[in-house]
């Protein structure tokens, strides 16, 4: 337990969700309590090797998406686990070898913040993509992410339903449409547009949240590793 | 919780309700370990019945297999407490032997499997008639027995008498079940079919629900993406 919460406790103070532990005297020494464990299990278990969706990833209607420029969408991971895969799925294929960069931002706030990891994938033909991680998985620790994805061009992918509400309730938007016809609530926040494809090096840009939020955040699945 | 410490080892874990001492500078200060949950729930009325988050949903009629049981994950998120059940029937079956009926089934969380556990609650249900609510205390010669439930996560399980479309089943695409299973396939989980539970080893109805849940490789999905969990809710007390 960092010395910052406990420098404005009371006597009777409430600990904080970040506090890892708290030192508990017994017999004139000081010992070390986790707190982490408190919270109630909200997920029966990941399996190694199967793939998931967590809350706020799913999704399944056909969209185009806007090349150049960087959407990203707010999932939430209820347990701490390692992934070795990332994918994506293209209903529409784009032109001839184009691609598009997809990844994990961790949160900032609310908002997306450094790259945790992202890989590229071709998007000129339909089907599932991946990226492979298993050479260096990845952990995910409990908490809030956001799945990015950034396109050369402008394929159709399956995206976040403005209807879900796991996304359209934690973004929220100043307009609201109950008509089917029309958007639901926005899934996600974008970026502004890059100047080429190139400008991303490869790896998702660096993300500055500007006023467009979207409802066509592609939607993804990761895989547990084994 | 002073019973508590005297073998605490390095690093304990602390229970919810505990009280622990903070030490600061010279002094120790209390601090209530209770307040780190907060509430995912407004609470429960008595007598008012509930669904859970994971499997409600917009609903059609469905099958229920007689041979396979069948479970679906859901989150208890505050202690719940009910003394009965309904189920929702779509295709009503009177002069069955049994009637058109449905056991019910409430199981722990195989923490290192991800998977049911043991049974710790079971009832029948009659479905007589179509397009109607049955709940389980209306069974003749049949008592419900007082369940609580603490925060956690739990699997609902069902085997069902009959095999033809008997039973209202929620979509599987909707409800936050679909993202507590997973799958094998990536394709399952990126396209329409979304898997939202389990089944369990073969059985008839006669035999009911497994006191322990057997390894499974099988998901409850379809074509259609439609599961086979039907539509039910709990009468809190």
């Amino acid at each position: 337990m960092a010395d910052g919460p406990i420098s404005t406790l009371t006597s009777l103070a409430r600990l904080a969700k970040a506090d890892a532990f708290v030192e508990i005297l017994q017999g004139g020494v000081n010992k070390k309590a986790r707190l982490s464990k408190v919270r109630q299990p909200v997920h029966p278990g990941f399996v190694p090797g199967r793939w998931y969706q967590p809350d706020g990833l799913g999704g399944g209607t056909g969209s185009g998406v806007v090349a150049l420029q960087t959407s990203a969408r707010f999932f939430y991971v209820s347990r701490d686990i390692v992934i070795d895969k990332l994918a994506m799925q293209v209903g529409v294929a784009s032109a001839a070898t184009t691609r598009a960069i997809i990844g994990i931002y961790n949160d900032n706030g609310g908002v997306p913040g450094s790259v945790l990891c992202s890989g590229e994938v071709l998007t000129d033909t339909t089907g599932r993509k991946e990226v492979d991680f298993t050479g260096a998985p990845v952990t995910l620790l409990t908490g809030l992410y956001w799945w990015g994805a950034f396109f050369e061009s402008t394929p159709q992918v399956t995206v976040a339903s403005p209807f879900d509400p796991v996304p359209g309730n934690q973004i929220g938007g100043t307009t609201v449409s109950l008509a089917a016809t029309t958007s639901g609530m926005p899934t996600g926040y974008t970026m502004n547009a890059l100047g080429s494809y190139a400008a991303a090096g490869g790896t998702l840009p660096a993300f500055t949240v500007n006023a467009l939020r979207v409802t066509n955040c592609p939607n993804g699945a990761v895989r547990i590793d084994s | 919780m002073s019973s508590k410490l005297t073998d605490l080892p390095e690093a304990t874990t602390v229970a919810e309700a505990d009280q622990v001492m903070i030490r600061r500078a010279s002094d120790y200060l209390r601090a209530l370990v209770s307040l780190f949950r907060k509430p995912r729930h407004p609470g429960y009325v008595a007598g008012r019945w509930y669904k859970l988050a994971e499997t409600s949903g917009a609903f059609s009629a469905t099958a229920c297999s007689a041979t396979l049981p069948t479970a679906y994950p859901v989150v208890v998120t505050r202690t719940m407490s009910f003394d009965d059940v309904l189920i929702y029937c779509s295709t009503g079956a009177a002069g069955q032997t049994p009637n058109r009926e449905i056991q019910v089934g409430i199981y722990t969380n195989d923490e290192a499997n991800a998977r049911p556990g043991t049974l710790i609650f079971s009832t029948k249900i009659d479905g007589t008639a179509g397009g109607a609510f049955f709940e389980a205390s209306d069974k003749s010669g049949q008592t419900v027995t007082p369940t609580t439930l603490e925060p956690g996560v739990y699997w609902l399980a069902f085997i069902s008498s009959s095999l033809s479309n008997g039973w209202g089943a929620f979509n599987a695409n909707e409800g936050r079940g679909r993202s507590l299973v997973g799958h094998t396939d990536p394709d399952f989980i990126l396209l329409s079919g979304i898997p939202n539970g389990l089944y369990g080893a073969a059985t008839t109805y006669v035999a009911g629900l497994p006191s322990t849940w057997a390894a499974s490789s099988n998901f409850v999905v379809t074509a259609s993406a439609t599961s086979q969990c039907p539509v039910v809710a709990f009468k809190a007390t």
